[in-house]
């Protein structure tokens, strides 16, 4: 194993929430005096490891306890109880120190003054990061460039579209170098062409300087263009930890198979198989191999079926993360 | 310090952005007086009176102007912008900022009081001497008020800085905030000279910052008989200096408390 | 028309989520009652300071003057539980950016914006304005008809028409500037003028404020009328709120326009 730049045991944070029944006025009256409040535990027990040099992909539905984990591994968050070792420093306790460390991206908050173009944001960053002029124009150069951004930060930003400040948000969180990059949900609400450039920025740079970054997402293009290992998460804990190849076998390895027909044919005809679609001249089956070879069920198929075309494939990873969050 | 410049210019562009909304502030601003000298010249007519509780007419009309001055040097947003943060989880961002939210924020602050002293404040006494001449102004004594509103600066920001985090303990503090300018104004003077309160309420507000905010500063701009010594001067800026000591002691041990209670929005 | 009553329906809505909204967070609520009642409360006080620590003003007593600080209460609560939250909504709006969605809604922009400013903090301020004018106006023993009533009604109504004339400039002049600095500042002190009897004025603002400028229609009008102080020049008051109103929403036209073609 590489040398770790994560290494979390044990995480876990609680929240006390408010509760309110109904809605209406009388509940609303009635919240006044009388309130409960329930206890959430938004992350019981994770263990993290990140190496160095990795791009790891944090994956789980809305809710799961994603974001409070990269809040507690940026030092936003005080977990309740936990050790968690990022580069020598725990987090919360030597933020200010820390925070030099590393860049961190909220896709859903700014750190850019709206009424001024972007390049004012980069230059305090400058002054707050104490980032050398050297590195500051040599890294500026190299973001405008592989961004596209050349003539978009001297805009106000209260005018750009969210593509363009999403590619500012980056630059912002990485002027610095940092070894370290927290994304959360980086490519949230973007066009299919931001997307793109914000996942070749993110793999160049990873490259190129060794970057470790952290994302978190819901668009699973994202994993699998970046993320040689995932993370999922639901309910708090960490349900999957390893290689997105594995993930899949993890859940089962069943395949699909598109069959298209010369002729019609009816349901009882594919009895014994189990149906994902159906039309006449146009199947989807799903096979286990483990209860009989493929081979046979092909066979069968093919031998009693009028059968023009067919395609075997992998489960969709689609199908993968919608088991694993289900089970 | 290098960031503190970098805040301050950027200030000052989001100034340049918006100049058309200073200007019709600078444009408006004289008919503030023009309502005080109205009611006033008003008042002392019917009460056929030299001075009201110790003030010249001139010095009464003065009074609420150099109030309008004191904001000029104090205010700022500190108290809305950072309960706003803990309550839309903003506060997320300053937490990943390597420079504390106390520093960020009063650097904020400073730069947009420079922004106003330069802007309203310098126009501003000219604009209001040439409309009324306050024949009691001297050198000294608008020396001695920026000194004081210079420190009131520092105690309004640290007050505004401790109702921010109050949001940590009680969610939605829109309401204390609000009530945050009335007592100010009152219980510091400035919605009406202290003197026409009485005596028993004024001893108590001896207790309380506002008082050194508003009421005193102001006297020593309108050059006021009672504060003409050196002694009255120096009682008065260490009365401030103790305050300022006070909220920033308080202010370190909230946002130490505060800030492993603190639960992001969202996730 | 019927744009008109399907606004006052939409505001009647809104101010009950306003309401449900401002119970969920207790303690605000509480203290938000009391505090609105302490902040409208400041400028009576200063009324009272002034008049009874000087010789007062020309033409009214004590007991007078407490009407007077009624009707201020019953004006500023009113004033600030239908708009309260009015420019500090829109000012946010616009500064977002979000102001282009109000121009996808079926309704005039304007009168989104004028219904949408409910602030329930104010309703105990009415409250005690109203209590205060009812124990004044037995204090000096006033017989009040059916006529001082509806004149005084009418005055809350062209009193509000005139207000909301003051905050569609407000508007206006938002949406072309993005940020206004301490401009509402100086609206707000500049309608100060309203709270003291006009009598305190030299003769020719006297003249303005109850008929052309007529600041008067808030609360000096209401309280001469209850003390039946009062003759034709109120109708010259009514119709000039009307006029004001309507030009207001001719400059807001015109800096919609402005703004639209501006692209944002």
């Amino acid at each position: 194993m590489d040398e770790l730049i994560i290494d979390a045991k044990n995480l876990k944070r609680t929240f006390k929430v408010s509760q309110r029944e109904k809605t209406g006025l009388f509940s609303s009256l009635k919240s006044l005096i009388i309130r409960k409040y329930v206890y959430v535990e938004a992350v019981s027990g994770i263990n993290i490891q990140i190496a160095k040099g990795e791009i790891r992909g944090l994956i789980g539905p809305n809710g799961a306890g994603k974001s409070t984990t990269i809040k507690i591994l940026s030092g936003v968050l005080h977990p309740s109880s936990g050790l968690v070792k990022v580069m020598g420093f725990t987090p919360w306790l030597e933020r200010e120190e820390y925070v030099r460390h590393i860049g961190v991206v909220f896709g859903q908050k700014s750190q850019l003054w709206w009424d001024l173009p972007p390049i004012d944001t980069f230059s305090l960053n400058r002054k707050m990061y104490r980032i050398p002029d050297r590195v500051f124009r040599e890294n500026l150069e190299y973001f405008k460039e592989i961004l596209d951004i050349g003539n978009v930060i001297t805009r106000p930003t209260r005018q750009l579209s969210l593509g363009e400040r999403m590619k500012c948000e980056l630059v912002c969180a990485m002027l610095h170098d940092p070894p370290l990059v927290f994304l959360d949900e980086p490519t949230i609400g973007l066009d299919v062409l931001s997307k793109d450039a914000i996942r070749r920025f993110i793999k160049q740079t990873n490259q190129k300087k060794r970057t470790t970054f952290i994302l978190t997402t819901h668009d699973l293009a994202d994993i699998e263009d970046l993320c040689e290992n995932v993370t999922v998460i639901n309910k708090g804990g960490i349900i999957y930890n390893g290689t997105l190849h594995n993930m899949k076998s993890f859940v089962s390895n069943k395949k699909t198979v598109e069959i298209k027909f010369a002729k019609p044919v009816t349901m009882e005809m594919l009895a014994g198989f189990k149906l994902i679609s159906f039309n006449p001249l146009d199947v989807t089956v799903e096979i286990k191999p483990e209860n009989g070879s493929i081979q046979s069920k092909l066979n069968q198929l093919i031998s009693s079926l009028p059968v023009r075309d067919i395609n075997i494939n992998d489960i969709s990873i689609e199908e993968v993360i919608k088991q694993i969050y289900t089970a | 310090m290098s960031s503190f410049l970098e805040i301050i210019r950027m200030h000052f562009k989001v100034f340049i952005q918006y100049k058309w909304s200073f200007a019709i502030t600078l444009i408006i601003q004289p008919i503030v007086l023009l309502i005080h000298i109205a009611l006033f010249t008003s008042i002392y007519k019917y009460n056929h009176a030299q001075f009201i509780k110790g003030y010249s007419l001139d010095q009464m009309i003065w009074y609420f102007t150099t109030i309008n001055f004191i904001y000029v040097f104090i205010w700022n947003f500190t108290d809305a912008r950072i309960s706003d943060k803990i309550l839309s989880g903003d506060l997320t961002v300053d937490l990943i900022r390597p420079v504390s939210l106390f520093r960020f924020e009063l650097a904020n602050a400073i730069a947009l009081r420079i922004v106003g002293v330069l802007f309203e404040f310098i126009p501003g006494i000219v604009l209001y001497s040439v409309i009324f001449f306050p024949r009691f102004l001297t050198i000294a004594s608008l020396g001695k008020f920026i000194l004081l509103a210079t420190v009131a600066f520092l105690m309004y920001y640290l007050f505004n800085y401790l109702l921010g985090l109050s949001a940590f303990l009680i969610k939605s503090n829109s309401s204390i905030i609000n009530i945050r300018v009335t007592l100010m104004s009152i219980i510091g003077g400035a919605v009406i000279p202290l003197e026409f309160l009485p005596d028993w309420l004024n001893k108590i507000f001896d207790f309380l910052p506002f008082k050194y905010m508003f009421y005193w500063p102001v006297q020593f701009f309108l050059n006021k008989a009672s504060v003409s010594g050196f002694t009255q001067l120096a009682y008065i800026f260490l009365m401030q200096l103790l305050w300022v000591v006070i909220m920033y002691l308080l202010c370190k041990f909230l946002w130490r408390k505060a800030v492993t209670k603190y639960g992001a929005v969202g996730g | 028309m019927k744009t008109t009553l399907r606004l006052l329906s939409f505001f009647l809505w809104n101010s009950k989520l306003r309401i449900a909204r401002s119970m969920e967070y207790r303690f605000n609520f509480i203290v938000g009652t009391v505090v609105s009642l302490l902040i409208s409360g400041v400028g009576p006080l200063v009324q009272y300071l002034i008049f009874t620590q000087t010789q007062g003003y020309p033409g009214w007593s004590i007991q007078q003057l407490v009407l007077f600080q009624g009707l201020m209460l019953i004006w500023l609560g009113i004033r600030s539980t239908a708009f309260g939250d009015l420019k500090q909504n829109t000012m946010d709006m616009i500064w977002r950016g979000d102001f282009d969605r109000l121009l996808l809604k079926p309704y005039p922009p304007i009168g989104i914006i004028l219904t949408s400013g409910f602030n329930s903090n104010y309703l105990g301020t009415i409250l005690a304005g109203l209590a205060i004018t009812i124990m004044a106006t037995g204090s000096l023993h006033l017989a009040i008809g059916l006529i001082q009533i509806g004149l005084v009604i009418l005055c809350l109504i062209f009193g509000l028409l005139f207000n909301m004339a003051f905050d569609i400039l407000f508007c206006g002049i938002l949406i072309r500037i993005v940020q206004m600095g301490r401009f509402n500042d100086f609206l707000e002190n500049l309608l100060n003028f309203s709270h003291y009897p006009v009598e305190i004025f030299s003769k020719v603002i006297r003249i303005a404020f109850v008929t052309f400028i007529p600041f008067a229609i808030w609360i000096y009008i209401p309280a001469q009328v209850l003390l039946k102080r009062i003759d034709m020049k109120i109708l010259v008051a009514y119709i000039t709120c009307l006029i004001i109103f309507q030009l207001s929403l001719i400059f807001w036209n015109h800096c919609l326009k402005k703004y639209t073609s501006a692209g944002g």
